[in-house]
């Protein structure tokens, strides 16, 4: 096996660690690593832009829609227009929001599989 | 420009409090009434005793056009910054600046006519920076016209930043309460400003650009054409915006 062939086997293997380790989150938090990313973000950036929010994640804006429409059924989130730019919205961390990150910061570093926490944190 | 009491408004002014975020009052007519002689203006007991309680939870700012000697005077209870002359004073202004500053309001004093003062006018000089208030005038339209033929003649011309019956002569080059407050973002090491200000001057506050949203701005009153997000009706609200602040800052922790 050539040593691309190597690296692609483990970066798939890494990819599956991390589907399993979200879908683990999922059920037993209720919160995506990718919703629990965004939580994180947004926390230092209160009444963000939505477009400013996915650049600093680094995804194009429509693909956060739907994570943004979850988080806001379950009121971790606040979406409201601004008022400068009615074309705009304006998207803020709620106080519920702020406590399921808070327990899921713990529980995200207590489980996360041993491949992804050796990438993650490498010393 | 939206009420800072709406119930979106709050919902997001409460997301500031998760953060580090720098709250910074305006003095005149913000934290304190609007007086006819602004020698009189102070701070009421109650909001006096609130601003103190919030000074205990946040880092919490005072930037006024009144110079720092004259601000010190009027605040009893302790901001952990102070900036006077609009942002001249009080930050790591270094002292060629502020000579060439005293200069200059030097040489504009000794030209504004005497006769200015004879139209209810009265000059504050605040060593770096004039102030000409027009509160006391009889005539405010024939004042205004005197006054800004007199600031026509200065050399070298002022950065003239107008006010509730004031105008603001700065020299040239000195900074504006928004560059001030990005200075001390950086000082202070915070991510966000929470500013609440009234008047003509706030407006270089108020105009930053906010595509990051680094900053959330409060006028007192509502005005069409003021580039803040948000409003409260009257100046006694300072009272209510400061409780509410209290109250979430005593509810959260950082994260």
């Amino acid at each position: 096996m050539s040593d691309l062939e190597h690296s692609l086997l483990t970066l798939f293997q890494i990819g599956v660690s991390i589907q399993n380790f979200n879908k683990r989150l999922e059920k037993s938090l209720g919160l995506s690593l990718v919703q629990w990313c965004l939580l994180k973000r947004l926390i230092d950036m209160p009444a963000t832009p939505a477009h400013a929010l996915a650049k600093a994640v680094g995804v194009h804006p429509s693909t956060l829609t739907q994570t943004l429409k979850r988080l806001e059924r379950k009121n971790y989130i606040f979406i409201t227009d601004d008022s400068k730019d009615y074309r705009k919205k304006l998207i803020a961390i709620t106080r519920s929001g702020k406590k399921i990150l808070e327990f899921a910061n713990d529980k995200i570093i207590n489980c996360m599989p041993k491949d992804i926490q050796s990438i993650a944190c490498p010393r | 420009m939206t009420p800072l009491f709406a119930k979106n408004s709050l919902t997001l002014l409460e997301s500031l409090s998760f953060t580090k975020t720098i709250y910074a009052f305006d003095f005149d007519g913000t934290l304190s009434k609007i007086v006819r002689v602004p020698d009189e203006a102070k701070v009421a007991p109650i909001t006096e005793s609130l601003i103190s309680q919030l000074c205990k939870l946040v880092p919490v700012a005072i930037i006024s056009g009144r110079s720092l000697e004259d601000l010190k005077k009027r605040v009893h209870f302790n901001p952990q910054f102070l900036i006077g002359n609009h942002g001249l004073e009080g930050l790591n202004a270094n002292s060629v600046s502020l000579q060439q500053a005293e200069h200059t309001c030097r040489v504009w004093k000794s030209k504004l006519p005497k006769g200015l003062a004879l139209a209810g006018v009265t000059i504050e000089d605040k060593i770096y920076s004039i102030a000409v208030h027009y509160r006391l005038s009889r005539k405010k339209q024939l004042a205004r016209k005197k006054i800004q033929a007199a600031i026509a003649n200065l050399t070298p011309a002022p950065r003239v930043i107008g006010g509730k019956s004031v105008f603001n002569l700065l020299p040239p080059g000195a900074p504006h309460k928004g560059l001030a407050l990005l200075d001390l973002v950086q000082l202070a090491d915070m991510k966000h400003i929470f500013y609440v200000g009234d008047d003509d001057t706030d407006e270089d506050v108020f105009g930053m650009p906010s595509d990051d949203r680094q900053i959330m701005t409060v006028r007192i009153g509502e005005k069409r054409n003021s580039h803040a997000r948000y409003y409260l009706d009257r100046q006694s609200d300072i009272n209510k915006l400061l409780r509410t602040l209290i109250r979430y800052h005593k509810h959260g922790a950082a994260v």
